[in-house]
């Protein structure tokens, strides 16, 4: 069943559904559809700012099986579109157990491995924030985490953040080398 | 039986919109008017909800039985959450605070911790403990055991070749190692560093130092709550190692929620967000509950968009059992 546009821009527009996950239209009628994952990479791309917002936040909802529609987008923009979409992969990742993430490393791999080579740093919160600053990460170094977090089941980010530029280089270099990805 | 959940805000957090948001949802929730402790009841259980603000609020926390437990708040390096009994700025007047509420730590780390010294020290007027390198400490992350083992072999130069290196700051930092920080003492005078990174706001290096930490705060908690949540920055590197050690010696059952990297902005309201849901009747030791908790605390915050100076935020929170 193809997506109801009207359906998903009137659900985005409804400030009053906070988790997507709770609503039975979301669930039943625009999670997992055909259609809904673009219909939503467009309104990040082009709509107005507070839908464009609404419309990664639903994505953040979105079942297993988009995963790999959505990295398939993180060619197609900007450091801060990339950024913005590894996030919303990294909140569909995060509860699953050791078992299915190393399932999906194999789907999501190749449209994380060309970011290896992209040592553009990562735009930090420009903002007064409250942030106690603690890593400078690249594109490539967010990459690289992303998917160890899939490929080893113990992977601990704790050393590789710490890591000088040209150490984590040798890092991505090595996981480049032992899982055949071309990046 | 009533379900204590247990919110502890730590120095700075305590103030920011958050905190009063949630308090209006939970006045409207129960039709309570606080301040700091409400109860809701829903079918057959009953929360019993409070906020605190001190170490001692956080440490009993950690020792109610069945306690869901929320530290918004800073990690301050690892250093532990930070406690201030009232609104204190970014450096307080040592006559207003007498204790710096920035090093009045619940101590739950490592040994050692790497923090870096203008950021950190200068900003806060702290001084903590410098590490002094003379005996290997015997708990440390493999963070700073990669500094402690590479630096070894470093020549104490201040420009060279080796990353990691231990020298004076005076000799190497003149400027910022003579400053006198806003509680009239020069902290960082005798201080040496290790490595060297760039703040990312300013661009300018920043020097980080080794302090010493440990765990005696923690190492005293029989962790009876049923969860723990470490809303602060990067706790899970920090603090699950410590937190886990001290689980298997009193055999808890308690689970943590913690956060990769960056708490804030886009974390800003996971507290608010796990408190309304477990109150919705989430139950976040089941793993199905769970995993709904964490997708919808980790859902990039719209807002972030809105502002838009404020282009990406890392903070992801994972379950650890």
């Amino acid at each position: 069943m193809t997506v109801n546009e009207l359906l998903v821009r009137r659900l985005l527009a409804d400030e009053k559904i906070v988790n997507f996950e709770d609503n039975a239209v979301f669930r039943n009628e625009i999670a997992g559809q055909t259609g809904a994952v673009s219909l939503l990479l467009g309104i990040m791309r082009s709509g107005p700012e507070r839908q464009a917002g609404r419309a990664a936040e639903m994505l953040c909802f979105f079942p297993l099986d988009s995963l790999p529609e959505i990295a398939q987008a993180l060619l197609q923009g900007s450091t801060d579109w990339q950024l913005t979409l590894l996030m919303i992969l990294w909140t569909i990742l995060a509860p699953l157990d050791a078992r299915e993430r190393q399932a999906l490393f194999e789907p999501l791999s190749p449209h994380l491995a060309p970011l290896l080579g992209d040592r553009t740093p990562v735009p930090q919160p420009a903002t007064e924030s409250p942030v106690e600053h603690e890593l400078d990460y690249r594109l490539c170094d967010e990459a690289y985490v992303l998917l160890q977090f899939l490929h080893e089941p113990n992977f601990d980010e704790e050393l590789f953040r710490s890591l000088p530029d040209y150490a984590r280089d040798g890092a991505i270099r090595n996981l480049v080398a032992r899982t055949d990805l071309v990046a | 039986m009533k379900i204590p959940i247990i919110i502890a805000y730590g120095v700075e957090f305590r103030d920011l919109p958050h905190r009063s948001d949630l308090e209006d949802e939970l006045n409207k929730l129960t039709g309570g008017s606080g301040p700091a402790h409400w109860v809701y009841k829903r079918g057959k259980k009953e929360y019993d909800i409070s906020i605190v603000f001190t170490k001692t609020g956080f440490a009993n926390a950690l020792n109610t039985e069945g306690a869901i437990v929320i530290y918004d708040g800073h990690a301050r390096w690892g250093q532990g959450p930070a406690f201030s009994d009232s609104a204190a700025p970014k450096c307080p007047d040592p006559t207003a605070f007498p204790v710096n509420p920035w090093e009045n730590h619940f101590r739950m780390g490592y040994d050692i911790v790497a923090t870096p010294c203008v950021e950190d020290i200068f900003t806060h007027g702290t001084d903590p403990v410098e590490y002094g390198a003379s005996k290997p400490p015997a708990f440390v992350s493999g963070s700073v055991e990669n500094v402690l083992k590479k630096a070894a072999a470093g020549s104490g130069k201040c420009a060279g070749k080796e990353f990691y290196n231990r020298r004076k700051l005076s000799a190497c930092a003149a400027a910022p190692a003579a400053k006198t920080n806003c509680r009239g003492q020069k902290t960082l005078e005798k201080r040496h560093f290790w490595y060297i990174l760039n703040n990312p706001h300013t661009g300018d290096p920043d020097y980080y130092t080794l302090v010493k930490v440990g765990d005696s705060d923690l190492s005293a908690s029989k962790l009876r709550c049923k969860v723990l949540f470490l809303n602060s920055c990067s706790s899970l590197p920090r603090f699950y190692a410590p937190l886990l050690r001290q689980k298997k010696k009193v055999k808890s059952d308690c689970v943590f929620y913690l956060t990769h990297r960056t708490a804030y902005p886009n974390l800003a309201r996971a507290t608010n967000t796990f408190v309304r849901m477990v109150l919705a009747g989430s139950e976040p030791t089941q793993k199905k509950d769970a995993q709904k908790l964490l997708k919808a605390m980790n859902a990039v915050n719209p807002g972030i968009f809105k502002a838009k100076k404020i282009k990406f935020a890392t903070g992801i929170i994972v379950l650890r059992w």
